[in-house]
């Protein structure tokens, strides 16, 4: 539960490049991660939070995401999860928001999965799930740059035993 | 950064997102792909996702960690197709997503009219079969119920002269025939639920063929175990097939005969005529026949070692109103563990080719719990009885310790016809314009001597000391159902549900309909009933598939069987 005080503080990080970004406690505490080490660290505002495995370019578009969502709701326990309806549905700012190149949506879905915020990796995940979407093997292969390595026959069994499960 | 050098937890998280056509599609971009795809992680918690409505070929008992990742894969289809199929808005009616047929007389070796006669002396028999109102119902049919994998399903067929087939659906071909001896057989059940799985055994036949011994009607029991034959299929061991006798009585009549029924299972058989039940544990040889003085509701159902069944009271009303009676439904169930238990001592054991000693008891005597439901003032029609076992879908929640026994929930569904109360002579002139239908549940205790916890304080059933009934309410599931109803003074249309919650209608008009539990719940403003495409209005609808909710029919012809698949 954050207090008066929480809000006003200001919480510093470090990025893997060395920029350092000062931004409200109540915005970075949208990181589950970020939020355990302040825990960690206690009242010390002066100790900076490193993020080894950040850059700055990608820390400032997830501290963009967190700016605009710093008033949400704390999200679920993890247990719930698995059993949640999972729709494919993003709101209309952060679909805006996930409009990046291929490259940048993948460093977000791993800083958004390393800082452990579970709303942005949701959307960054249902941003990948909507590209694959009705398309083709060739055409995922092609979006995604994997190279087919079946031989035709390992192609033709996979096709065979999913034969059965089909539309009809 | 490419996409496959993402975590894999991350590209796991991913396909959950996923559709299930996606998935199948993506387990051809690459190995590595399908690799992740093909992971329990995926399949898994998409399958425990579903309603318990809409993954029907998830047998309650089966443990599903000991499912492949194929079986998981396969489920989850199957449910998705499900859910397709049977929630669509706006929708009155759904078809069949596939069907298979089975010819009745393809592989036909058994007997004939003319020597059951010879071989039988069963004159009256004969009579009653082609002059009684069973001549109407040339065949039975019950589905075995497998909870996955659609290589092999299987049909056990009961046709005249009451003679017992198996027959496999994806090919129709007869895998197993009952001997010309056993027949008539009067009574039949199948068990897939409760069979030893790891010894190979697929299912459980259940026979109960007629015979005489010493001028007294004794029925014959036959216990057949369908083993998984190497190379696939199901053979019968017939060393393993477990004998017993017990005696029908001198009174007992061939005419009553015609309404015995026979449920089968694991260790216990139920078989009922019209006043009486037995309870036989057939294992240790071991029958209890139960002297029953009302008549007997229908239907009868086993579930998680209870047995259970309806009767009708008419009681003194409480409180004073212009009508000074009451009707109440009374879902009795008999926990069959405790029943044998209780008793253990008194029974007397006999070999397996002799007629087995009856303990006979009187139902006080008998460890009951008792539902009890007031009805309605609307003119009363019919009830289906069923029941959800819910073990699977506790089990995700829970872990696996909870007893099967804990998870038996039994519905009733009651129906009534149009608002008149029942008092009035008259039949109403619309009584065909609308059904008013009400779904009730009572969840069967494990332990009789512990309070269910949310229901309200037993009272004692019966003043004797030796009463161990308790009664017990049963509560209402969701809304009634205001349902127009295009059939004309049917006195029972509601004929099956399944374990996923579906009911199925056959109608006066020969449509098939169907209902859901879900939209009791509900109460949703769409048409609750939907009507079954694909069968002739002149098909018989003779049984379904309490796991998957497929539909049996007898086609017009008299000689196939059809088995539709909605959604699955």
């Amino acid at each position: 539960m954050s207090t008066t005080e929480d809000k006003t503080r200001k919480v510093k990080l470090v990025t893997s490049d060395n920029e350092e970004f000062e931004v409200d406690w109540e915005v970075a505490t949208r990181s589950v991660l970020i939020k355990h080490m302040l825990e960690d660290i206690g009242e010390s505002e002066e100790q900076a939070i490193p993020l080894p495995n950040v850059t700055a370019n990608v820390l400032k578009k997830v501290l963009e995401w967190c700016e605009h969502h710093r008033k949400d709701p704390e999200p679920a326990p993890e247990s719930s999860d698995d059993n949640r309806k999972r729709t494919l549905e993003i709101g209309d700012w952060d679909a805006k928001f996930i409009q990046v190149d291929q490259e940048m949506l993948f460093e977000i879905i791993l800083a958004a999965n390393y800082l452990d915020i579970k709303a942005l990796l949701d959307v960054g995940c249902k941003t990948v799930a909507n590209m694959i979407k009705g398309k083709q093997p060739e055409e995922i292969r092609k979006m995604f740059n994997i190279v087919n390595d079946f031989t035709p026959e390992e192609e033709a069994q996979i096709k065979k035993e999913n034969e059965w499960a089909e539309d009809r | 950064m490419q996409f496959l050098n993402l975590p894999e937890d991350v590209l796991v998280l991913c396909f959950s997102f996923c559709d299930v056509g996606d998935l199948l599609r993506l387990e051809s971009v690459s190995k590595r792909v399908k690799e992740l795809i093909c992971s329990r992680r995926v399949w898994m918690p998409r399958l425990l996702r579903f309603d318990a409505e809409d993954a029907q070929r998830m047998a309650p008992y089966v443990d599903l960690n000991t499912l492949s990742v194929s079986d998981l894969k396969y489920l989850v289809v199957s449910a998705h197709r499900s859910q397709e199929a049977w929630t669509r808005p706006g929708v009155t009616s759904i078809s069949p997503t596939r069907y298979q047929e089975v010819d009745l007389y393809c592989d036909y070796k058994g007997p004939f009219m003319h020597q059951i006669l010879q071989d039988n002396d069963l004159d009256e028999i004969l009579l009653l079969m082609f002059g009684g109102r069973h001549s109407r119902r040339p065949v039975d049919v019950k589905p075995v119920s497998l909870s996955f994998g659609n290589r092999h399903e299987y049909l056990v067929v009961r046709r005249l002269p009451y003679y017992i087939q198996v027959a496999e659906i994806s090919s129709g071909k007869c895998v197993w025939q009952s001997s010309n001896l056993d027949v008539p057989i009067i009574a039949f059940d199948v068990d897939s639920t409760c069979v030893d799985v790891g010894g190979g055994e697929v299912f459980r036949l259940l026979t109960l063929s007629l015979t005489q011994e010493d001028g007294q009607s004794i029925c014959a029991i036959k216990i057949i175990s369908f083993l998984s034959k190497p190379g696939g299929g199901i053979q019968v061991d017939d060393s393993s097939t477990v004998k017993r006798k017990f005696r029908l009585g001198e009174s007992a009549s061939y005419a009553a005969l015609f309404h015995t029924k026979a449920r089968l299972e694991g260790d216990f058989i139920v078989v009922s005529d019209i006043l009486r039940i037995w309870l036989i544990k057939w294992k240790l040889g071991r029958c209890v026949r139960v002297a029953w003085i009302i008549e007997l509701g229908e239907p009868l159902q086993i579930a998680g070692q209870h047995l259970a069944f309806l009767t009708m009271a008419r009681e003194a009303a409480d409180i004073a109103g212009p009508e000074p009676w009451q009707d109440t439904l009374t879902l009795t169930v008999i926990p069959l563990r405790e029943a044998f238990d209780s008793h253990a001592l008194s029974f007397v054991p006999e070999g397996e080719d002799r007629v087995m000693n009856e303990l006979v008891l009187g139902v006080a005597q008998l460890p009951a719990q008792l539902f009890k439901m007031t009805l309605p003032k609307l003119r009363y029609t019919a009830s289906t009885v069923s029941y959800r076992n819910e073990a699977w879908f506790r089990r995700k929640d829970q872990g696996q310790s909870k007893s099967r026994i804990e998870d038996i929930t039994f519905f009733v569904m009651c129906e009534f016809s149009s608002g008149e109360d029942l008092d009035s002579e008259e039949d109403s002139e619309d009584d065909s314009e609308h059904r008013t239908l009400m779904l009730f549940q009572a969840k069967a205790e494990s332990e009789l001597s512990t309070s269910g916890g949310d229901v309200a304080s037993p009272e004692t059933f019966s003043t004797t000391s030796r009463s161990q009934a308790r009664v017990l309410p049963m509560s209402q599931v969701g809304k009634a159902l205001q349902v127009e109803w295009p059939t004309a003074n049917s006195n029972s249309s509601c004929s099956y549900m399944s374990q996923s919650g579906r009911f199925i209608f056959f109608g006066e008009d020969d449509i098939t309909y169907a209902l859901s539990k879900r939209d009791f719940i509900t109460g949703s403003n769409e048409p609750p009933v939907l009507e079954l495409e694909g069968c002739s209005t002149r098909d018989k609808l003779i049984s379904m598939n309490p796991n998957t909710g497929a539909i049996c029919y007898l086609k017009e012809d008299g000689n196939t069987i059809r088995i539709s698949y909605f959604g699955d």
